[in-house]
């Protein structure tokens, strides 16, 4: 299962797995964009709790299992802390946490019924987090909390097999960013080891490896592409 | 319908006894302590074991009930205290969310 598939890094993802061969299920707010016989698409405001709640009591009736989840979605807000209101905060946080924390919560259920050795729940953080970007508090606490998250919830799942870790991402060129300007990517990129941004195929390998077998033994980990910190 | 709770319960129980090494008895099961100080699970098996017994009861009821609720946790006498009880917590959750009694 891929959270926010309907553009972007998750579209991407779902894509990439599909073609795989996986079975995906996807969710977002609006109408799906991927059309693929093995892909299974819930219309989810993840900001509502009842709704993941209903989307995972049909994934458990529909297959039964997951093998592994991967929190995808999520919103940025750039804006002086001064100057941002509580409740564009407090809905970052809703997406950007408290979404992964219920997905995570109802999706152990089905990832302990998983035939594989090894599932795993996989979240996305950012280099605004280590980098501690100014203007991106709202988003950089957000994605601070899923890090600790990943920390805390691994060792708590692990008697149960279940792997939690995090991929930490360097600008990549999504709706998320369509509002950072080209100088200050730019910018962003030159601090990266790797000086050049980061495209998908960058991602696809350590999100194979992170929700596969190969990883079996790889929990708690914030994996930063790039090389960031 | 205390048939049927009390099924779905020793099932969750077998269900987490393939995850453990010192595996839990159901020979006098509606006394077994589930947690607290001689309880039989840890936290994290509580859970695991509630969340077994949610499911079950969705699928035999069509109702879905929370068990590791706020409710749940301050009652004065607690459900996870014995079988027994936790029937008892799951009947009162069936009957207030008018499923009908067998």
């Amino acid at each position: 299962m891929i959270t926010g598939t309907r553009t972007g890094i998750g579209k991407a993802l779902a894509e990439h797995l599909l073609e795989a061969g996986h079975e995906v299920i996807g969710c977002s707010r609006k109408p799906s964009t991927i059309d693929h016989p093995h892909y299974r698409h819930h219309e989810v405001d993840l900001a509502e709790v009842s709704e993941i709640k209903k989307m995972f009591r049909e994934v458990r009736k529909t297959h039964g299992r997951l093998d592994a989840l991967i929190n995808n979605a999520g919103t940025s807000t750039m804006n002086h802390f001064m100057t941002t209101p509580d409740e564009v905060t407090r809905g970052t946080f809703d997406v950007n946490f408290f979404a992964v924390l219920n997905c995570c919560r109802e999706a152990v259920k089905l990832l302990r019924k998983s035939e594989e050795p090894s599932p795993a729940i996989l979240n996305v953080s950012t280099v605004a987090v280590p980098w501690a970007l100014e203007g991106h508090l709202a988003y950089s606490a957000s994605k601070s909390a899923v890090e600790q998250l990943v920390r805390v919830m691994s060792k708590e799942l692990a008697a149960f097999g279940i792997r939690v870790n995090a991929l930490g991402l360097p600008p990549v060129r999504t709706v998320l960013t369509r509002t950072v300007s080209q100088s200050k990517i730019d910018a962003l990129v030159a601090r990266q080891a790797i000086g050049r941004m980061c495209t998908m195929s960058d991602i696809v390998g350590p999100v194979d490896f992170l929700i596969g077998r190969q990883s079996e033994f790889v929990t708690g980990e914030i994996i930063f592409l790039g090389g960031v910190r | 319908m205390k048939d049927q709770i009390l099924k779905i319960i020793i099932d969750a129980i077998d269900d987490i006894n393939t995850m453990r090494e010192e595996k839990i008895s159901t020979e006098n099961v509606l006394d077994l302590c589930l947690y607290g100080n001689d309880g039989v699970f840890e936290s994290m098996y509580l859970v695991a074991f509630l969340s077994q017994v949610e499911e079950g009861v969705e699928d035999e009821f069509e109702v879905e009930v929370t068990l590791a609720s706020e409710k749940a946790v301050s009652l004065r006498v607690s459900p996870f205290s014995s079988v027994r009880r936790l029937v008892a917590f799951i009947e009162e959750e069936l009957r207030l969310a008018g499923a009908g009694a067998a």
